[in-house]
């Protein structure tokens, strides 16, 4: 590929997807940091193999590298594995229209144990959840990033939602009782 | 709905939570859920969970970080040609910018002293190898100046290359043909 095209097609890329992928390492990792030394693997990686990635299927292939590099670092981390950083202190409020101080306090708390349950939910089930819930993926684009049947990605966030509900019922019971 | 089993019913309502469920299966649901608190409450949860879910942001990407993919990837390549050019290139350009200093330097020492290579202090064997060694010389440096016209031309060179090489071709041509 001619080397001004090739510029031109991964600044496109990064321009089109680096939120995307950067938001995915954030709520699959849970601290900003990891996720910034994710992304910035993901796209150095993407102008290495620019030339072999096909060009309808770049978006998948940038996904799927986070993904596994995502699973990778946490990994390498198991050892001294910590919830870091609350992730409301990256994200933007997006309770601006509830005023009450105790709406407002329950929608955070809610907001603080939802990250918690997805934090402790496998890999794969949370990487499922994470790229339908919040990045709004088609199921027949997570088949093509887990290389995974439609019905098996069906089946799969089923039973994220379902373990993702059932942690959430005991970070509530646990933090309900003194 | 009192013929499904419970993992069914958990299905159900976490597809009607999540707004996956299609028209005919919600009104019966709905009628389900008039009628048993549990489903209702446990509906209830799963639909905050869900809400709290789709409400979830993008975090942005930091602007930094963009920069120093940048940095690694579109400006360190362009560095590495550059510096391979240099390497590829720099060699002869340097070998043949040094022989044509010294060339001219030579024939602007016979200029000033008023010594020119004649007959009687050189043979005519000798003046003849002289000229063929400078002809020899002065195509070698065209030769690699054309090849690298490119490097040159992207270069600094030309602006003394060009009129080095015309002033040395000026030398030797008054220097053994008298021009």
């Amino acid at each position: 590929m001619h080397a001004s095209l090739r510029k031109k097609r991964f600044q496109l890329l990064v321009h089109r997807y680096r939120d995307a992928l950067y938001s995915y390492a954030v709520y699959f990792l849970g601290n900003t940091q990891d996720a910034q030394d994710v992304v910035q693997e993901v796209l150095v990686r993407t102008w290495k193999n620019l030339d072999a990635i096909q060009i309808g299927a770049s978006k998948t292939w940038m996904f799927r590298t986070t993904r596994n590099l995502c699973i990778d670092c946490e990994r390498r981390k198991t050892a001294r594995r910590k919830y870091t950083e609350p992730l409301e202190t990256v994200l933007p409020c997006a309770t601006d229209s509830i005023d009450h101080p105790d709406v407002l306090f329950d929608q955070q708390e809610l907001g603080r144990q939802i990250d918690l349950a997805l934090k402790q939910l496998p890999p794969h089930l949370r990487s499922v959840i994470i790229l339908r819930e919040i990045e709004g993926l088609s199921y027949k684009e997570i088949a093509a990033q887990l290389e995974a049947p439609l019905n098996t990605v069906k089946v799969t966030l089923m039973r994220a939602r379902q373990a993702l509900r059932q942690n959430m019922e005991t970070i509530m019971k646990s933090e309900s009782t003194p | 709905m009192k013929e499904k089993t419970k993992s069914c019913q958990s299905e159900l309502l976490l597809r009607m939570a999540f707004g996956e469920l299609g028209f005919w299966q919600r009104r019966r649901l709905g009628r389900h859920l008039k009628t048993c608190d549990s489903c209702a409450r446990s509906l209830a949860t799963t639909s905050r969970i869900a809400r709290e879910l789709h409400g979830k942001t993008r975090v942005p990407c930091p602007e930094t970080l963009v920069n120093d993919v940048w940095h690694k990837t579109i400006a360190e390549p362009q560095q590495n040609s550059k510096r391979a050019e240099s390497a590829r290139f720099g060699r002869p350009l340097a070998l043949a910018l040094v022989a044509a200093l010294l060339l001219v330097v030579v024939a602007g020492i016979y200029r000033h002293t008023g010594q020119s290579p004649s007959s009687e202090r050189f043979s005519a064997q000798e003046i003849r190898q002289a000229q063929e060694d400078t002809h020899n010389a002065l195509q070698i440096l065209s030769r690699v100046m054309r090849q690298n016209r490119q490097a040159v031309e992207r270069s600094m060179l030309p602006p003394i290359l060009s009129p080095l090489e015309k002033s040395m071709k000026n030398t030797i041509q008054s220097l053994f043909y008298g021009g």
